[in-house]
């Protein structure tokens, strides 16, 4: 944990809406944040909060309106031209969506998306190697390969999806992983295997991990830093300790006390 | 589903059958029925106005035409003009379409414009303009068909663009892109596919405004007078007064074929999105 | 004691897969009681059945569902007794939905009528059990009920999409209680809520049934911390059967299912507990309801299971003084 791994300079995404009647919604605002080498870091808050678009910028797939991105020294929007920097960074900075069916192409089967990822870190995926791979990874994150491969995206649980997911992250091996609410969509009985494969990423390849997710209580569980977002800004950064237990912002303090509890009884009065 | 469980939910719905039965009788029509009956359609040898007997089963017109021996070129022809319109509406439209939806910015303006102005133009004065500039003696049926699709294109480009544009943000898009490929590639790989039913439907809905458009056109005498449509057969009927004089097995044929063709036109465009598009299904 | 109970009932969808019919059998042999003056949550991962045995609970059956069997009797608040799985539609129609039992379906906030405002929504309910009815009396029940429940009174003239989502689901919960009814069926009522939002309508279901305006509910939902908040008793189902009926503590500190305690400890919430607990989950997934398991329908994700597990099905038996589990761990002899 030394260097800045990603920092974000003012970064500002406003979106434009309507057509005689403009108008135009600050989705992400002034944002200036840090990521660190192989920490979990999470990006919690309410959905609209601008969490997605702040990733997606990151991701350089949604042009910022103003601000800078660094990735190790590179302004991401300005420095990388050409498909091969491209590649390169999203070697380097890799994403996982919310919902398990949408991040397949529904026409494939999912083996495209394991062998997307050999192509893009130059492996042939039908060579020996390719497919050596393919199959380490499924293991890693506890699938059969047998009964995986060959399967069509609707053919598999959503946390089979997911596991998919994290098995293209563990080929590409990227520094940066970006998981947008990857758990939100699955059931509480599979969750935490998911998360903890997360957590060993974090702990084997050094990857930095930001978490987005709108539950307090999975931000808590797995982070070593955690961020609050609201209307487009952070507006709070910390320990998950410090933010939960002590948090400083209203905002923060008020959404903790409406978290159900599963040990503890809310008293209502009439 | 695979494909072949697809093909056999799609020859198992009804409307599909009926449809796809009724156009492979009048393909089978149009195909053997000028080799079991080689007579010349254009040819005036025959007595005028003849009622359907054992020589000419569907009778004559006015100058003596063989109705039988026209209404089997006239569907083949018919036919073929309609699947060339459906052909040329859906290329012009997939293309623009799809570089609209997928390259975005001042090249979707540029092409969506267009397709407003277009979209603006009667599609009968379109065709009466062109075919005079050409001169409708030498209009072919290709340019019949061609003339039909230029204003029927821009509606499904745009339906096309506009389905680009909700797939675009799809999820795994987004991962092929990151995966390094190009638009092209996730043009063809990601996006068509997911517009193949769409497509397919609209084809054959284009093959039957194909149909009905030239219909249209040979009722205002635009089409060539050398071939033989079904608009053409009631071109005929309309400037002999057939309709008036009561000629009735000079139209009536002719016109039931062309309804008939358009119900099962429908029927299967029905048909195959019933059983492709999941929405209909109820899953 | 009892409200509504249910025998051995059992409804099944009808699939046409290719050419063959298949039936997934989501609601599958489920014995369940509903006390008088109960809040009883429903719990259980997503697709196994807790929606539609929702739908049974009230008769409200179409196709592809369909009945299969079993009894279903409601005890009305006036001592009658009557067997609503005998009921045809006109009658449950007529004499029971809204009155007696009413229900909130997962999707209701997204099914009303956009361009409707809200008083001629609750008119068109309030028609359907009574013609008579005028608009003014709906706009004074509505209005009355609103208060009671913490509502401003010009939602009566608003549209459904001027409301926010907190507003609009508790806005649904007062037009659909018109009628007093003695017991309530709100399935997943804050799934698409934030959190904030999602305590104010725990809030109003609360106080519908501390103020007495309905008698018993049952809360559907996948989240064990949500119901927890408010219910007497929590019923865990999986896979179309219902494994473990206790009071709401006894479930979450103490639970006796398999599956159940898998479940619980699978929860990760805003607590020091939950965190020093770590991160714990039930392996497998819930099996396919179209060919489920013989026998225990958790054989193949449970820690415990045992040669009879796979042979018979654990039967649904009390196990002390308040407690019902289906496990063949529990059955003794
Ligand atoms: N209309 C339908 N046709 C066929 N099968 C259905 C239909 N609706 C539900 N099912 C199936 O019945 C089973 C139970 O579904 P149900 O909606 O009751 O689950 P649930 O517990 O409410 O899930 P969730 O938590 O996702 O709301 C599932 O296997 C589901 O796929
Ligand atoms: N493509 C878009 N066009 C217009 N508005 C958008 C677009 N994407 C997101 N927004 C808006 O930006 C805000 C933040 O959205 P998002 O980043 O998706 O939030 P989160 O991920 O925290 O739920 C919301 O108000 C949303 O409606
Ligand atoms: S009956 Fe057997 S398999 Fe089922 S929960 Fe009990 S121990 Fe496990
Ligand atoms: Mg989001
Ligand atoms: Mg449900």
């Amino acid at each position: 944990m030394s260097y800045d791994l990603l920092k974000t300079k003012n970064l500002t995404k406003v979106f434009e809406s309507g057509f005689l009647r403009k108008t135009y919604i600050k989705a992400v605002d002034n944002v200036n944040i840090f990521l660190k080498e192989g920490e979990v870091v999470s990006l919690a808050g309410q959905s609209g909060s601008g969490k997605t678009t702040l990733a997606k910028m990151i991701l350089r797939v949604l042009e910022p309106t103003s601000g800078e991105i660094i990735f190790k020294d590179k302004n991401i929007w300005r420095d990388l031209k050409g498909l091969k920097d491209l590649k390169w960074y999203w070697r380097n900075v890799h994403i996982i969506f919310q919902n398990p069916f949408s991040n397949f192409n529904p026409f494939y089967k999912v083996d495209r998306t394991l062998q997307q990822a050999l192509e893009l870190i130059g492996i042939d995926p039908d060579s020996h190697e390719g497919k050596q791979l393919i199959r380490e990874a499924l293991e890693v994150v506890g699938l059969r390969p047998d009964e995986t491969l060959g399967k069509y995206p609707h053919q598999l649980s959503g946390g089979q999806l997911q596991r998919i997911m994290i098995a293209r992250a563990w080929i590409i091996k990227p520094k940066l992983l970006l998981a947008d609410e990857p758990v939100s969509m699955l059931d509480v009985s599979t969750r935490g295997k998911i998360l903890e494969l997360f957590l060993k990423l974090r702990d084997e390849q050094k990857t930095t991990v930001l978490f987005i997710t709108h539950d307090f209580g999975l931000a808590y569980a797995v982070s070593d830093r955690v961020m609050i977002m609201y209307r487009g800004k952070i507006i709070e950064e910390g320990t998950p300790d410090e933010i939960f237990f002590n948090p400083k912002h209203k905002y923060t303090k008020e959404l903790i006390e409406s978290v159900p509890m599963l040990y503890r009884k809310w008293k209502f009065e009439l | 589903m695979s494909i072949t469980e697809l093909l056999y939910v799609l020859f198992n719905n009804k409307r599909f059958m009926i449809g796809f039965g009724i156009i492979l009788f009048q393909l089978l029509l149009s195909f053997m029925g000028p080799l079991l009956y080689p007579v010349d359609p254009f040819s005036t040898d025959n007595p005028p106005w003849t009622p359907p007997n054992e020589v000419y089963p569907l009778g004559t017109d006015r100058s003596g035409r063989d109705m039988l021996a026209m209404i089997f070129h006239g569907i083949r022809n018919s036919l073929y003009v309609g699947v060339l319109t459906g052909l040329f509406t859906i290329a012009m439209g997939l293309v623009v379409g799809l570089i609209s939806g997928i390259k975005g910015g001042i090249l979707d303006e540029i092409l969506m414009a267009m397709t407003n102005i277009v979209m603006l133009i009667p599609s009968v004065l379109l065709a009466i303009l062109i075919i005079t500039y050409i001169g409708y003696e030498n209009a072919r049926l290709e340019l019949v068909a061609f003339v039909l699709s230029i204003t029927a294109w821009p509606g499904f480009a745009r339906a096309v663009r506009s389905q680009v544009l909700s797939l675009r943000e799809r999820e795994f898009v987004y991962l092929s892109k990151i995966a390094g490929y190009n638009s092209l590639k996730i043009a063809f790989q990601d996006i068509l596919p997911h517009l193949a039913t769409f497509t397919l439907v609209s084809f054959v809905n284009y093959i039957n405004l194909g149909i009905n458009g030239e219909v249209g056109l040979s009722i205002l005498g635009l089409t060539p007078m050398n071939i033989m449509t079904l608009g053409k057969i009631l071109y005929f009927a309309a400037i002999t007064q057939a309709f008036i004089l009561g000629k009735w097995w000079t139209f009536i044929p002719a016109g039931l074929l062309q309804v008939l063709l358009s119900v099962s036109l429908l029927l299967i465009a029905t048909g195959i999105d019933e059983v492709f598009n999941p929405r209909l299904r109820g899953m | 004691m009892k409200r509504l109970e249910l025998r051995n009932v059992r409804a099944y969808y009808r699939l046409l897969i290719g050419n063959r019919e298949a039936d997934v059998r989501a609601v599958d042999g489920v014995n369940l009681e509903i006390r008088k003056g109960e809040i009883l949550g429903l719990v259980g991962e997503s697709g196994c059945g807790k929606s539609t045995l929702a739908k049974v609970m009230l008769m409200n059956i179409n196709p592809p569902l369909f009945f299969k069997g079993g009894t279903i009797i409601l005890y009305t608040r006036s001592g009658n007794s009557l067997e609503i799985s005998k009921l045809n539609r006109e009658k449950l129609k007529k004499d029971v939905w809204g009155k007696h039992v009413a229900i909130i379906p997962q999707e209701a906030m997204s099914a009303l009528m956009p361009t409707l405002k809200i008083k001629r929504i609750a008119y068109d309910v309030l028609r359907s059990h009574n013609p008579d009815i005028s608009l003014d009396e709906t706009v004074s029940l509505l209005t009355k009920r609103l208060k009671e429940l913490g509502l401003p009174d010009y939602v009566v003239d608003r549209y459904p999409f001027e409301l926010s989502g907190g507003m609009a689901q508790r806005t649904v919960i007062a037009i659909s209680t018109l009628l007093n009814p003695e017991i309530l069926v709100v399935d997943e009522p804050t799934s698409a809520l934030d959190v904030s939002t999602q305590k104010l309508v725990i809030k109003t279901l609360w106080s519908l049934a501390a103020k007495g305006i309905i008698d018993s509910m049952v809360f559907i939902t996948h989240d064990i911390s949500v119901v927890r908040q408010i219910a007497d008793r929590i019923a865990v189902m999986y896979a179309g059967k219902i494994v473990e009926v206790a009071p709401t503590e006894d479930i979450i500190f103490d639970p006796q299912h398999p599956y159940t305690r898998g479940l619980i400890d699978s929860i990760i919430s805003l607590e020091p507990e939950v965190r020093k607990r770590g991160l714990r989950y039930i392996p497998g997934q819930p099996p396919n309801l179209i060919n489920p398991p013989q026998g225990c329908r958790f054989v193949d994700r449970c820690p415990f299971a045992k040669d009879i597990c796979r042979k018979k099905e654990p039967p649904l038996i009390k196990i002390n003084n308040d407690r019902l589990v289906a496990c063949w761990l529990h059955v003794k002899g």
